[in-house]
C-alpha cells in the first residue's frame, strides 16, 4: 500500500506516469474488496461504499498512509472507470464469438451488451475530452463511476464546489454533443 | 457529431422505461450501478476461499498477503496422509481465461522444475470456471531484500544469494520455463539462509483479464518490450535479474525506494545505488539494457561476470568492458540502432568464449588489469568521446567507423606500451572478426602476434590463435595451418585443425584430427562437443551420413541429460542432426526436427535473434527440397527481413537470404518477382564488393541463368559474357568457376537454337573442368550428359521458344 502513497506523491508532484501506476494498483484492491463485500451477503453493492472502503485499507496501512483523502478518491474513481470499461469490452468479446455460448433468454445479456457499447462510447468521448478539459473528465469520473456526491466530487479535483457544478454541466453539454451521432 | 447543438444532445431514439436505450442514460449519477453490467461484473468475481474452507486436499488456515497475481493462502495438508503446510496461491483472472489442456501442461512443467533454490510446486487445480489454483512449497523467512536490508548484510553476500537465483533461472532456461516475473518479493530467503525463487511461470498462467489495465507488470522489474506487451524470452529475465541485483544491493530503504522506484522510465537509465563499484555498476547496465539483444545473451554470462567480480578476477570482468562499452555507446546513441544491436549480440558471442579462456590465467592479475584499464580509457576517451553524436552532431559513426578510428590510432598511442598494445590489437582483430570484416581483422592479428613475439612470450599462442582463425575466415588455409602446428597440442587446436581441413575439402583430415579426442570422449559432455560437431560434419561430406548421424544422436541424449533440451549447444547439435537427415534425404524427419528446434529458439531466444533467423533458413530450404514452396517462402521472407533489421541489406547474411528468397522465386517459377530480387541484390554486392568479386560473379551467372528462363535470351547472352569476361581476368582462364560458367552460357545457347555454339561451349567447359576438378567429377560428368543430350537434340532441333 505505501507504494500507492508514494506514486501518489510523485503524481501530484505532476508526474502522470505515477499516475497510471497508482490507478493500476487500486484496480487490483477494488476488485478484491468488491468480492469481499459480495461475499459478506450484504445484498446490493454500494460502489461508494467501495471506493471508501479501498481508502480505509490504505489509511490502516499506518504511518506512510495516504495524506490526501480527495486526491485518492479521484484515483478511485479512474480505476472503477477502468474496471467498468473493461468488463463491457469482455462482454461484447464473448458476444462476437470469443467466448462462452449464453442461452440466458430472459433479456439480461441483451441489456448487458447494450450497456457495454454504450459505455465504450462514453469511454471514447471521455478521451476526446481529455484532450479540451481534463478536469470535466475527472468530475465526470467522480460523480458517474464512483458515485460520489457534488461536493465529494469538488473536493476530489480540488476545485470549488460551484466550479465542479459547472464543470460537470458543461462536460455534460459536451459528451451529449460527442454522443450524438 | 457536426452539427447538433449542445442543448438537444439527446439522440432521436426513444428510451424504454426499463433500459437505457441511450449513452446519457447511463452518465446520470447511480444509473451505471443500477444496471445489468455492474451486477453481471459483481456476479463475476468470486471470493477468496475462507479459514477452514477446502480446496483440493488442503483446508485454509489463514490468508498470507495479496498481490497482482491474487491471493496466497496458508493451507495445510487435510487427507489424513501427513502433515504439510503450503502456500496456495488463489490466482485471479477472468473466467475461463486458462484452458484445461495449458493448465495441465503448465502444471507438469513446473512440477518437474526441482532445483534447491526454486520453490517446488506441490500441488494445483482449478475450479469450475477454469481460473487455476496452485499449492507451492511454504517457505518461511523473508523477501530477499528485505533480509538484506533487516541484516545489513555484505555485499559479497548479497551476490551469492543473487547467484543462487540466477542458477534456479539458468536451470529453468535450459528446460525451457521462463519465470517472466522476478523481482524481490518473488524471492524469499529461507530460516537456513537459502534463497528461494517462487511463483515460476506462473505469470503465464495469468492471461487476458487485466490485458487492458496496466496492472499486467510489475513496475519497476518489467523488462521495456514487456511493457510494450511484446512476448517473453530469456532477454526479459535477464532485464529482470538486473533490475532484482540492483534492489538488493541498496543499502537501506530509502536507497531501496529509488531504485525500485524509478524503473517505469521508459527513457532513462534505471536507478542504481549510490557508491556501487565500477564493475557492478556495468553488470546492471548491460543486463538491463533497453535492446533485447543488448543485454547478457544468457543468464550464465550475466553470472560468469558476477563470479569474476566476486572471486576478485579483473581481468574477466574488465577484459571485456571495451567492447561493452562499445556496446552501451551503440545503445545509447541509437547508431543505426537495429543493426548495431546485431552485431553487439553476435560481439558478446565472440566475448564470451574469449572471458572462458582469460579467466583460467589468472597469475599476474594486477599488471593484466593495469592493462586491461589502459585499454578501456583508450576506446572510452579516445575512441568513443570523439565519436559522440554531441561533439560532432550530425555526424553519428557505424561501429564500423568507430572500429577504423581506433585502428588508426592505436598503432601510434601505445607504442612503448607493448602489454596494452597486445590486449587492444586482439580486441580490435575479435571485433573485426565478429562484423564478419576478417580482411580488417588480419592487420591486427599480425600486429597482436609481432608484439607478443617481442615482448610477451606468454601470448604468442594466444595471438597465433587468433591468426588462424582469421586466416581460416579469409580462406588463407596453408597460413592458417603453418600457425596451428606451432601450437602445443590441445583439444581446441586439433578442432581448429579439423575445421581448416574442412575448409580445404580434404574432409579425411578433418576427420582424423579430432578421432582420438571423439574416441577419448570427455566428461562433461559440453567440453566434447567441439571435436564431435566438427567430426559429425566430417564424416556428412565424406558421404558416411550414417555414421555422422551415430555421433550425433549418441551425443544428443547426452546434452539432454546434463544441458536441458533447450540449451543452446544442445539446439546447435540438433541443427546438425537435421542437415545429417537433409543429406540422407530423409527430409520429413529432418523438416520435423528443425521445427522442433525453431519453436524452441522462438521461445527461448525470441524471434528476432541471429541463431533463430539460422534455422528458419535451414528449415526453408528442406521444405524447399520437399518442393514445399509455399511452406518455405514466408520464411525465406522472415529470414531476410529480420537480418536487414539486424545487420543491414549490405551484410553478407542478408545478401544470403537475397540469393536464397530470388532461388526459391525462381524455383516456383516466379520470375519477374526473382529478378527484382536478384538485380537489388547485385546492385548492392557490386557497390559493395566490386563486380569483380567471386561472389558477385555467380551471381551474375544466376540472373543469367533466370533471364533464359523468361526468355531474355538477349539480356541473359550479355550477362553470360560480362561474367565470363570478368571471370576470366579476375580467376584466370582455366578456373573451375570459368568452366561453370561456360555450361550456363552454352544452355542459353541451346535454348535459343545455337545449336552449334552451344556444343563449342559444352566442350569448351568440358575441358576446363577436367583440368580443374578431374574426369570423374560429378560435375565434369553432369557436363558430358548435358552435352551428349545436345548432341541427342540436334536431329530434331529445340523449338526457338522454349517453356
Amino acid at each position: 500500500m505505501s507504494q500507492v502513497t508514494e506514486l501518489l506523491e510523485k503524481a501530484r508532484a505532476g508526474d502522470d506516469r505515477a499516475w497510471e501506476q497508482a490507478v493500476a494498483l487500486v484496480y487490483d484492491d477494488l476488485k478484491r474488496i468488491a468480492r469481499g463485500v459480495l461475499g459478506g451477503g450484504q445484498g446490493t453493492l454500494n460502489p461508494t461504499a467501495l471506493v471508501h472502503e479501498c481508502y480505509l485499507r490504505l489509511e490502516r496501512a499506518g504511518a506512510d498512509a495516504v495524506q490526501n483523502r480527495a486526491h485518492f478518491l479521484a484515483l478511485a474513481a479512474r480505476a472503477m472507470r477502468q474496471l467498468m470499461l473493461n468488463h463491457a469490452r469482455d462482454r461484447l468479446a464473448e458476444k462476437r464469438g470469443g467466448g462462452a455460448v449464453h442461452t440466458d433468454l430472459d433479456g439480461r445479456d441483451d441489456a448487458i451488451a447494450t450497456e457495454a457499447r454504450h459505455l465504450i462510447d462514453i469511454d471514447s468521448a471521455l478521451n476526446r475530452l481529455e484532450s479540451e478539459n481534463p478536469q470535466w473528465v475527472r468530475v465526470v469520473e467522480c460523480r458517474v463511476f464512483a458515485g460520489l456526491t457534488e461536493q465529494e466530487s469538488a473536493d476530489a479535483i480540488g476545485e470549488s464546489l460551484r466550479t465542479s457544478q459547472r464543470l460537470w454541466a458543461d462536460a455534460r453539454a459536451r459528451l451529449a454533443q460527442l454522443l450524438a451521432d | 457529431m457536426a452539427g447538433s447543438s449542445p442543448d438537444t444532445g439527446i439522440a432521436g431514439d426513444a428510451s424504454s422505461a426499463a433500459e437505457p436505450m441511450n449513452a446519457l442514460d447511463l452518465l446520470e449519477p447511480g444509473r451505471l450501478f443500477a444496471g445489468a453490467l455492474f451486477r453481471d461484473l459483481m456476479a463475476q468475481v468470486d471470493d477468496v476461499p475462507a479459514p477452514g474452507a477446502r480446496v483440493g486436499v488442503f483446508r485454509v488456515v489463514r490468508e498470507l498477503a495479496r498481490g497482482g497475481m491474487g491471493v496466497v493462502l496458508l493451507a495445510e495438508r487435510d487427507d489424513g496422509q501427513f502433515r504439510q503446510q503450503v502456500a496456495l496461491k488463489w490466482l485471479s483472472g477472468r473466467a475461463g481465461s486458462v484452458s484445461a489442456t495449458l493448465f495441465r501442461r503448465e502444471r507438469q512443467t513446473l512440477a518437474a522444475l526441482r532445483h534447491p533454490n526454486i520453490a517446488r510446486l506441490v500441488d494445483g487445480g482449478q475450479r469450475d470456471d477454469g481460473r487455476p489454483w496452485l499449492a507451492m512449497e511454504l517457505i518461511e523467512g523473508d523477501t530477499l531484500d528485505r533480509h538484506c536490508i533487516a541484516r545489513a548484510l555484505p555485499r559479497d553476500a548479497r551476490l551469492r544469494l543473487f547467484l543462487d537465483v540466477c542458477d534456479a533461472v539458468a536451470y529453468a532456461h535450459a528446460r525451457g520455463v521462463l519465470h517472466r516475473d522476478i523481482k524481490p518479493s518473488n524471492v524469499m530467503v529461507d530460516v537456513d539462509g537459502r534463497a528461494k525463487l517462487l511463483d515460476f511461470g506462473i505469470a503465464a498462467l495469468k492471461d487476458g483479464d487485466d490485458d487492458v489495465a496496466p496492472a499486467a507488470f510489475t513496475p519497476g522489474f518489467a523488462s521495456p518490450e514487456q511493457r510494450r506487451g511484446e512476448t517473453a524470452t530469456v532477454a526479459g529475465d535477464v532485464y529482470q535479474l538486473g533490475r532484482l541485483l540492483a534492489a538488493l544491493l541498496a543499502r537501506d530503504r530509502d536507497e531501496h525506494r529509488t531504485v525500485v522506484g524509478q524503473a517505469g522510465e521508459p527513457d532513462t537509465l534505471p536507478a542504481l545505488p549510490d557508491a556501487l563499484p565500477h564493475d557492478l555498476r556495468r553488470i546492471i547496465q548491460h543486463a538491463t539494457a533497453d535492446a533485447p539483444a543488448a543485454r547478457y545473451a544468457t543468464v550464465t554470462a550475466l553470472q560468469s561476470d558476477l563470479q569474476a567480480f566476486l572471486e576478485v578476477r579483473p581481468i574477466a570482468a574488465r577484459r571485456r568492458e571495451p567492447m561493452y562499452v562499445l556496446g552501451r555507446w551503440i545503445v545509447r546513441h541509437r547508431i543505426a540502432s537495429a543493426i548495431s544491436a546485431g552485431v553487439f549480440a553476435m560481439i558478446v558471442a565472440g566475448i564470451f568464449v574469449s572471458i572462458q579462456r582469460i579467466a583460467a590465467e589468472r597469475d599476474r592479475a594486477d599488471e593484466r588489469a593495469r592493462v586491461a584499464q589502459t585499454v578501456l580509457t583508450f576506446v572510452e576517451d579516445d575512441l568513443l568521446a570523439a565519436a559522440d553524436p554531441f561533439a560532432m552532431p550530425g555526424h553519428e559513426m557505424t561501429v564500423r567507423q568507430a572500429l577504423d578510428r581506433a585502428s588508426r590510432q592505436v598503432g601510434t598511442r601505445f607504442r612503448g606500451a607493448p602489454a596494452e598494445h597486445l590486449a587492444l590489437r586482439l580486441t580490435l582483430s575479435r571485433l573485426y572478426a565478429a562484423l564478419g570484416a576478417a580482411d580488417q581483422a588480419e592487420p591486427h592479428a599480425r600486429a597482436a602476434l609481432a608484439e607478443a613475439e617481442r615482448s610477451q612470450p606468454a601470448q604468442v599462442d594466444a595471438a597465433r590463435r587468433q591468426l588462424a582463425v582469421v586466416l581460416a575466415a579469409l580462406d588463407q588455409l596453408d597460413a592458417a595451418s603453418s600457425l596451428i602446428e606451432a601450437m602445443p597440442p590441445s583439444r581446441e587446436r586439433d578442432v581448429l585443425r579439423s575445421r581448416i581441413a574442412y575448409q580445404r575439402g580434404d574432409y579425411a583430415t578433418a576427420a582424423e584430427a579430432v578421432r582420438a579426442h571423439v574416441a577419448a570422449g570427455v566428461e562433461p559432455a559440453q567440453q566434447h562437443l567441439g571435436a564431435v560437431q566438427a567430426m559429425s560434419q566430417a564424416l556428412r561430406m565424406l558421404g558416411e551420413h550414417e555414421a555422422s548421424l551415430r555421433l550425433v544422436d549418441a551425443m544428443l541424449p547426452r546434452l539432454d541429460r546434463e544441458l536441458g533440451e533447450d540449451h543452446p549447444d544442445r539446439l546447435g547439435l540438433a541443427i546438425d542432426r537435421a542437415i545429417v537427415l537433409r543429406h540422407l534425404g530423409r527430409f520429413d524427419e529432418a523438416a520435423q526436427a528443425l521445427e522442433g528446434v525453431l519453436a524452441a529458439r522462438r521461445r527461448v531466444l525470441g524471434d528476432i535473434h541471429p541463431d533463430t533467423v539460422h534455422v528458419i533458413n535451414e528449415l526453408a530450404t528442406v521444405y524447399q527440397e520437399q518442393h514445399r514452396f509455399d511452406a518455405a517462402e514466408p520464411l525465406f521472407r522472415e529470414a531476410l527481413s529480420v537480418r536487414e533489421r539486424l545487420y543491414g541489406e549490405r551484410h553478407h547474411l542478408t545478401r544470403n537470404s537475397m540469393s536464397n528468397l530470388g532461388l526459391l522465386l525462381s524455383l516456383s517459377g516466379r520470375f519477374e518477382e526473382a529478378s527484382t530480387l536478384y538485380e537489388r541484390t547485385l546492385r548492392i554486392e557490386t557497390a559493395l564488393i566490386g563486380e569483380r568479386h567471386p561472389d558477385t560473379l555467380a551471381l551474375m551467372h544466376n540472373i543469367a541463368g533466370l533471364y533464359r528462363k523468361q526468355s531474355r535470351f538477349a539480356d541473359a547472352l550479355s550477362m553470360h559474357a560480362r561474367v565470363l569476361a570478368l571471370a576470366r581476368e579476375v580467376l584466370g582462364a582455366d578456373a573451375w568457376q570459368v568452366g561453370l560458367f561456360e555450361v550456363g552460357r552454352a544452355q542459353t545457347l541451346q535454348a535459343t537454337g545455337r545449336i552449334e555454339e552451344a556444343d563449342a561451349a559444352y566442350a569448351q567447359a568440358e575441358t576446363i573442368l577436367v583440368a580443374a576438378m578431374g574426369a570423374e567429377h560429378p560435375r565434369t560428368q553432369r557436363v558430358r550428359e548435358m552435352r551428349a543430350a545436345l548432341q541427342g537434340t540436334q536431329v530434331t532441333p529445340v523449338p526457338p521458344k522454349p517453356q
